[in-house]
């Protein structure tokens, strides 16, 4: 069995958002729906402040909540792990938002340009794929995979902290990365068992 | 930790896909079922014809609920869909409920208005519809807790006392909407007010399920005592400390106690009922409008 899954070295994040805009420009997605996003948190006092950088996206859990508050079944779980929304089934009711305890959703309120009413060559192109009243979320570049291609944000990441593969591949660089360094993921105790992990 | 609302900022998030639209629907569920049982229980116990609240109980679900629930929806034409997925969806379920609520109380009613029906209120498929209407309705009104009970990643809502008190104020408000309809449709107020007692005792436990959710909820987790301080001190907190607690709970709580002690004549203590009623109704929007609104997820880290 296939289970693809993230792991994301937090040592070498510098939240340079390339993963962000990565994310964007290869889903086309409208302002203010991020299917991935770098959150940071400043903590402690000088001179030991430090800064927390986390990447968020889609967890793709074994077990997603969002799957089970779904009413419409348009959020769907596939054999490889990937969680998708087909949208020609969404209702837009929401329940997956508020049942994702990573945030990692996003409802199209509109179809807007990011440029004013009219939009880009570009949006009337990747527009085609959204829809609005839908809920959205990371589907880890499907069409990407699928050619054989990481996810883009794994492609652009300048310091590789992004690693993308079969988790049930023992020699794959997920798999070995896992063994071999301490690693948690966020929110584990929720027993979601997200296939996105952190070292 | 404090709550923020930057997309880029690591901390605690408030919910914000969950609002006035899907309070109203909870609300209207809640008190719909509550008015058509509330109404059974008059007709039945107190032999007093009561087809106003059986009819306002239906419609305020079958109608306000659904259509608030609908314009909630970003899709609206796919509103079907919603019912398609009961073995795992509270939201599914609740639909379904809601749907076999409203046409089980129409089927117990309609013989009223269509006399050549072979059944009526009291005789042949009647009693049998009337025992599905109360059943579903039951249903409706525990739905409305369950869908935000059965949310992990939201420990505000994540607590099984959530159906509970929200049972408990559907019940409430609907002996309030009933004192409400009673006054409404120039019904004899003697055998309705031995209600009162059931409302005081409502209230009253509506009061100790509000402050042992939020003590709860205050020493749980990090995100629970966030949301428990918003209703407290946040900016939450005029609307939850004025309308739900003093309008809501504490004033309906002592216009009733004037009523069931001060003996005062028919007229004025249906007048007092009325306005204690009226206010447990606002007070019963504003406690689903800030539960929602305090639904703060848990921090990622």
């Amino acid at each position: 069995m296939t289970r693809l899954g993230m792991v994301i070295d937090l040592k070498l994040c510098i939240a340079c958002n390339a993963c962000t805009v990565a994310c964007k420009a290869e889903n086309g997605t409208p302002p203010d729906v991020f299917w991935g996003r770098v959150l940071e948190r400043e903590e402690g006092k000088y001179p030991t402040a430090r800064r927390i950088m986390i990447p968020v996206l889609c967890n793709h859990c074994q077990d997603p909540p969002c799957l089970r508050a779904c009413p419409t079944g348009a959020t769907i779980q596939r054999e490889d792990g990937i969680v998708d929304v087909d949208y020609d089934n969404c209702a837009g009711c929401k329940a997956c938002i508020t049942a994702c305890p990573y945030d990692a959703r996003a409802f199209v309120e509109n179809l807007k340009g990011y440029f004013g009413d009219s939009l880009t060559p570009y949006e009337q192109v990747s527009y085609r794929k959204h829809q609005k009243g839908v809920v959205e979320k990371c589907n880890f570049c499907t069409d990407r995979v699928h050619a054989g291609l990481p996810p883009a944000c794994v492609q652009v990441c300048p310091t590789s902290c992004r690693q993308f593969g079969d988790l049930d591949d023992p020699e794959s660089v997920v798999s070995r990365l896992l063994r071999n360094r301490n690693h948690f993921q966020l929110l584990s105790s929720l027993g979601t068992k997200p296939s996105v992990y952190y070292l | 930790m404090a709550i923020n609302t930057a997309t880029f900022e690591l901390g605690i998030r408030r919910q914000k896909a969950w609002g006035g639209l899907i309070a109203l629907a909870l609300f209207l569920a809640g008190i719909g079922a509550g008015l058509f049982l509330v109404a059974a229980f008059v007709e039945r116990r107190l032999a007093a014809p009561f087809n106003l609240g059986l009819i306002g109980g239906i419609l305020l679900v079958g109608v306000g609920s659904s259509l608030a629930f609908i314009l909630d929806l970003g899709r609206k034409d796919r509103f079907w869909r919603v019912m398609l997925r009961p073995l795992r969806s509270w939201i599914s379920r609740g639909v379904i409920l809601i749907m076999a609520f409203t046409v089980f109380g129409i089927l117990y009613l309609a013989p009223e208005l269509l006399t050549w029906l072979p059944w009526s209120k009291d005789r042949g498929l009647g009693p049998v519809f009337l025992t599905a209407a109360v059943l579903s309705a039951c249903g409706v009104i525990m739905y409305s807790g369950f869908v935000l009970s059965y949310s992990p990643s939201i420990s505000f809502w994540n607590t099984a006392l959530l159906p509970v008190l929200v049972a408990v104020y559907a019940l409430m408000g609907a002996v309030g909407a009933t004192y409400i309809l009673q006054l409404a449709g120039g019904i004899n107020t003697a055998n309705l007010q031995s209600l009162e007692l059931l409302e005081i005792w409502l209230i009253i436990a509506s009061l100790v399920l509000v402050a042992i959710y939020l003590l709860t909820m205050y020493y749980s987790s990090t995100a629970a005592r966030e949301a428990a301080l918003l209703l407290l001190k946040g900016n939450l907190a005029p609307l939850f400390l004025g309308g739900v607690v003093l309008g809501g709970l504490a004033l309906p709580l002592v216009l009733s106690l004037i009523v069931y002690s001060a003996g005062l004549d028919p007229a004025a203590s249906s007048a007092v009922l009325v306005i204690g009623g009226i206010c447990e109704l606002a007070g019963g929007f504003a406690f689903r409008y800030v539960l929602l609104k305090a639904g703060v997820y848990n921090p990622l880290y």
